[in-house]
């Protein structure tokens, strides 16, 4: 542990060091977490969880950078479960300690949190100043999920919004939040809320949307349960249209983690990584990628971005460290494999 | 060497009653709950704590068993959550907790919860290492724990009153009416422990928050002697408790546990001149409640309804041969808010053999066969041998198989229970040499074993979550244990001291279990001067890891614990006594689970009044 800490403050001196040299280039790091990737890894139930760095080039990758700057004293909680950012500060979500973490992006030092309005809270997103933070509250009731609104200048929490549904991943576009309402194999609809009267409209999409995201004015939607095929609605949202549907083959179970990139939809089933065109009516079993992960945890988080695909792999059993894949977006080829940290849930970029 | 110098050099103790002969030792065998116990553990070393060991431990077993065997236990922190034990290297679903003969894990998890056993219900608590016998049915793969109160004939009449004031609010309260007469004979303890538990960790900013426990109890074992030969006897407990589940950090959401059980066993014993007949009707309930926020009512519970009839014939064939048959038969009718309603029967017969060839070499044997219609169940067998060449030296060897059965959970758990499941099974040996020089014994175990089934949940393609039998485990290990009696003038010291070295490696991955550390050791010294006491228990334990990986990087650290007591008795015909202890002497900083520490230093006070 020392040894660790006297590593990163040479790593930090050197790269504050590096910044004073440069002028005004605009990829001069921010902090010693600039340029590079955060991997959340959302622990155990007896704690452990931690944010690996890893730098844009691949070279350096650092375990448990918020430790490394804050002590061990202060800790993220139990289960991380995602991190929303807002300017240079990021939000990190622990839905087991009801705790929002607030850490500089760039510097991981901790500047403030948010422990209160919350139960069991999932995923956020921000505008106009606040931040909406999903909540499943009991996990015995699918009805009593909340989405808390938080002030991002003060960190505390108002009225909450009542959803009426299950409440998970959530994404903001033209001042409506829509929020994915599925979980393994329940839940069925996305709520729509409009913010500024706070009214929740329901769309029934089909068994467990797990995760959605917007294209040119049109909401792409992915629903799968963990035992069956899944399949991807598309929604006008302009006026909330069912607009139609992509089926998957049969064969292709558990689908999660759905990322437009580059004009195509990416998704997991299972090992699998699948690349289709977004208006396709039905998706073959013919992945891009087969990630050959025997891990029941493969996919347990998962991005594209600017030209990678990164799929995180927890260790099967989930009481030891897991791993990342990285893939170049253009062929499909295994560009790195690296161990983080217990249950790698979410990739971050900065 | 005076008192004085001693004391002064060893800072070392005793209880002026601490070795006295526990009451067992002279009672009438047929008065003894558990007969098994002490006719066929020939080929095995036992640790028997009586009641002044149990005087000087926290109310918990967990507590117990940490400082005064090789038991291994984890829980999250002093008292709180749930307190798994294991023996060798196994799971604490692999270990028995026997109450006067009847097993009493959870019908519903597979475990006794150490936390919910209070020591100050019972006389004796015995600790036996290894399957080693076929009659403790399910879990008795790494060892068993047993539980016994004993109720004793003869005019007496006995009342203690025990009150323990500690730090971070901790009470107990213990009131014990022993009476009898020559045909009728009570112990009753009613008891009441209860902690604020919120202590600071050491060395840093953060506490135990939402740690608070409480639990209160009524225990009862009687016999009624309706003839010379003929007993009517009686054991009933009733425990009730709740524990907050500690918070990691200040904003988790608080939730707790209710536990509820009640146990009753009804026993005739017929004595012939060649017999012993024993007819057992039990009835035990078992309820918990899982809180999962404060606020709201319990929102996971369960309650299984066990009733058992079994009888037992032991048989004088000769002078040296004991033949034991026992036949059982096991209804659980359990339901919860995970298992739905469900019933399983269990019947069983075991035949028990017991030859002393001569003085020097005795043998025993086992076989015991379950029949269900829940799961196939294995033969289970066991044989042993005892050889004692000389007087000072007895070489012990003993072989099983033993098994675990699949829990109401495991069978039945919402849509993921998986109801193919197979017992988990053993096979084990092991060899012990124990050697006697005047008032000092030292055993040296060493075992093999290998357990196969292992019952692990697994997140599947048929169902969420599900239970199959997929691990296998190679275990090995060895055991020392040490008793040393000295009388020198009145001054008398007492030495226990156990070491254990345990191997357990999953065959598969070839990694030691988590939380299995290699080395534990425990020492304990009592020192006792007329009506001065002093003692000091020691306990270490080495390394463990965190992650079935190995990886170092998240191990636990070894540690050091040391408690250390005095107490003095005033008064002459009733006894009054003032006891103090410093528990953790050394300010260690330890925990048994990750990020789960222990208090540092903390005491309490004891004043017993005997009457």
């Amino acid at each position: 542990m020392k040894i660790n800490k006297c590593i990163f403050a040479l790593i930090a001196g050197s790269v504050l060091l590096a910044s004073c040299n440069g002028d005004d280039d605009s990829n001069a790091p921010l902090g010693s977490y600039d340029n590079g990737i955060l991997v959340l890894n959302e622990g155990g139930s007896t704690g452990g969880a931690s944010v690996t760095y890893i730098s844009d080039d691949l070279q350096t990758v650092q375990n448990d950078i918020f430790t490394a700057v804050n002590g061990d004293d202060v800790t993220l909680g139990l289960f991380p479960q995602s991190i929303f950012f807002s300017g240079d500060r990021a939000f990190i979500i622990s839905n087991g300690s009801n705790r929002i973490t607030v850490v500089n992006r760039y510097t991981f030092e901790k500047v403030g949190e948010v422990t209160s309005g919350l139960t069991v809270p999932r995923y956020g997103v921000v505008y106009n100043g606040k931040a909406y933070v999903t909540n499943s509250n009991l996990f015995t009731s699918p009805t009593d999920d909340f989405i808390a609104v938080i002030d991002l200048n003060t960190l505390t929490a108002g009225t909450p919004i009542p959803v009426n549904n299950q409440a998970e991943r959530i994404i903001e576009e033209n001042g409506k939040l829509y929020v994915s309402g599925g979980f393994y194999g329940s839940g069925n609809v996305v709520s729509v809320i409009n913010t500024s009267n706070q009214q929740v409209t329901a769309i029934n999409v089909g068994t467990a949307p797990n995760s959605l995201e917007e294209k040119d004015g049109i909401l792409y939607v992915l629903c799968s349960s963990w035992n069956g095929p899944g399949k991807i609605v598309r929604i006008r949202l302009s006026d909330n249209a069912l607009l139609g549907e992509m089926a998957f083959a049969e064969t292709m179970v558990n689908a999660q983690n759905l990322d437009i990139e580059d004009g195509f939809i990416y998704f997991t089933a299972g090992p699998k990584i699948y690349k289709v065109d977004p208006f396709l009516a039905l998706a073959a079993d013919t992945p891009l990628i087969d990630t050959g992960s025997e891990s029941s945890y493969i996919g347990y988080g998962f991005a594209v971005n600017d030209g990678r695909i990164y799929i995180a792999e927890g260790a099967d059993d989930f009481v030891s460290d897991g791993k990342i894949f990285i893939y170049s977006e253009n062929n499909g080829a295994l560009v790195d494999e690296i161990p983080v940290g217990l249950g790698p849930n979410g990739f971050y970029f900065n | 060497m005076t008192a004085k110098k001693l004391l002064s050099i060893c800072f070392l103790f005793l209880g002026p009653m601490l070795w006295a002969q526990q009451d067992s030792i002279a009672l009438c065998e047929v008065v003894v709950g558990d007969a098994q116990l002490r006719k066929f553990s020939d080929t095995q070393h036992i640790i028997v704590l009586n009641d002044s060991v149990l005087g000087r431990n926290q109310g918990s077993l967990a507590a117990l068993l940490q400082f005064n065997s090789s038991v291994y236990l984890k829980e999250n922190g002093f008292g709180s959550g749930v307190a798994s034990a294991s023996f060798r290297g196994t799971t604490a679903q692999q270990t028995a907790v026997v109450w006067n003969g009847i097993n009493i894990n959870s019908q519903v998890n597979g475990q006794t919860d150490f936390n919910t056993i209070a020591t100050s219900g019972y006389d004796e608590i015995s600790v036996r290492s290894g399957g080693g016998s076929v009659i403790y049915g399910s879990s008795a793969i790494g060892g068993s724990v047993h539980l016994s109160s004993e109720p004793i004939f003869g005019d007496h009449l006995r009342n203690t009153i025990e009150a323990v004031y500690g730090s971070f609010n901790t009470q107990r309260y213990r009131y014990k009416a022993n009476f009898g007469s020559d045909k009728f004979a009570v112990n009753a303890i009613v008891y009441h422990n209860r902690s604020d538990n919120d202590y600071d960790f050491p060395n840093s900013t953060r506490k135990n928050r939402n740690g608070q426990f409480y639990n209160s109890g009524i225990n009862v074992a009687s016999a009624y002697k309706i003839s010379d030969r003929n007993f009517i006897k009686y054991f009933g407990e009733v425990y009730d408790g709740e524990r907050h589940f500690p918070l990691l950090t200040s904003s988790d959401t608080k939730t707790k546990y209710r536990d509820f059980n009640a146990r009753n066993l009804v026993e005739w014993t017929n004595v012939g001149n060649r017999f012993t007949s024993r007819l057992k009707a039990a009835y035990l309930h078992e309820r918990y409640g899982y809180f999962e926020n404060l606020g709201t009512p319990a929102t996971g519970f369960a309650t299984v309804e066990t009733l058992i009839g079994k009888y037992d014939f032991a048989y004088n064939v000769s002078d040296d041969i004991l033949v034991n048959a026992i036949v059982d038969y096991t209804s659980a009718t359990g339901r919860g808010s995970d298992i739905s309603n469900h019933s399983r029967g269990i019947g069983s017969g075991a035949l028990l053999f017991r030859h002393k060839i001569s003085p020097k070499f005795h043998y025993e044997a086992g076989i015991r066969q379950e029949i269900t219609e829940n799961y196939d169940s294995p033969l289970l067998y066991s044989a042993g041998i005892r050889y004692r060449p000389f007087s000072f030296y007895s070489v012990k060897l003993n072989g099983s198989r033993n098994f675990r059965i699949p829990t109401f959970n495991d069978l039945y758990w919402g849509d993921g229970g998986n109801p193919n499941l197979k017992p988990e099974s053993s096979y084990q040996v092991e060899i012990g040499n124990e050697l006697k020089f005047g008032k000092t014994t030292i055993a040296l175990t060493g075992y093999y074993m290998k357990i196969r089934d292992m019952i692990q949940w697994l997140p599947g393609t048929t169902s969420t979550w599900f239970p199959v039998n997929v691990n296998r485990v190679e275990s090995y290990g060895a055991e020392i244990m040490l008793e040393s009696r000295q009388n020198i003038g009145r001054h008398e010291l007492l030495l226990n001291a156990t070491y254990a070295y345990a191997v357990s490696e999953n065959e598969k991955t070839q990694k030691q279990l988590i939380y299995v550390p290699f080395h534990k050791a425990t020492a304990n010294l009592s020192y006792g001067f007329r009506k001065f006491s002093a003692h000091v228990q020691s306990l270490f334990n080495g390394e463990v890891f965190t992650r079935s990986d190995n990886n170092k990087r998240y191990n636990l650290e070894a540690y050091a614990v040391v408690n250390a007591g005095i107490c003095y008795d005033f008064g002459k015909s009733d006894v009054y006594r003032i006891g103090f202890q410093l528990r953790n002497a050394l300010d260690s900083e330890y925990e048994t689970m990750e990020n789960r520490p222990y208090p540092g230093r903390h005491c309490n006070v004891t004043l017993t009044l005997q009457l």
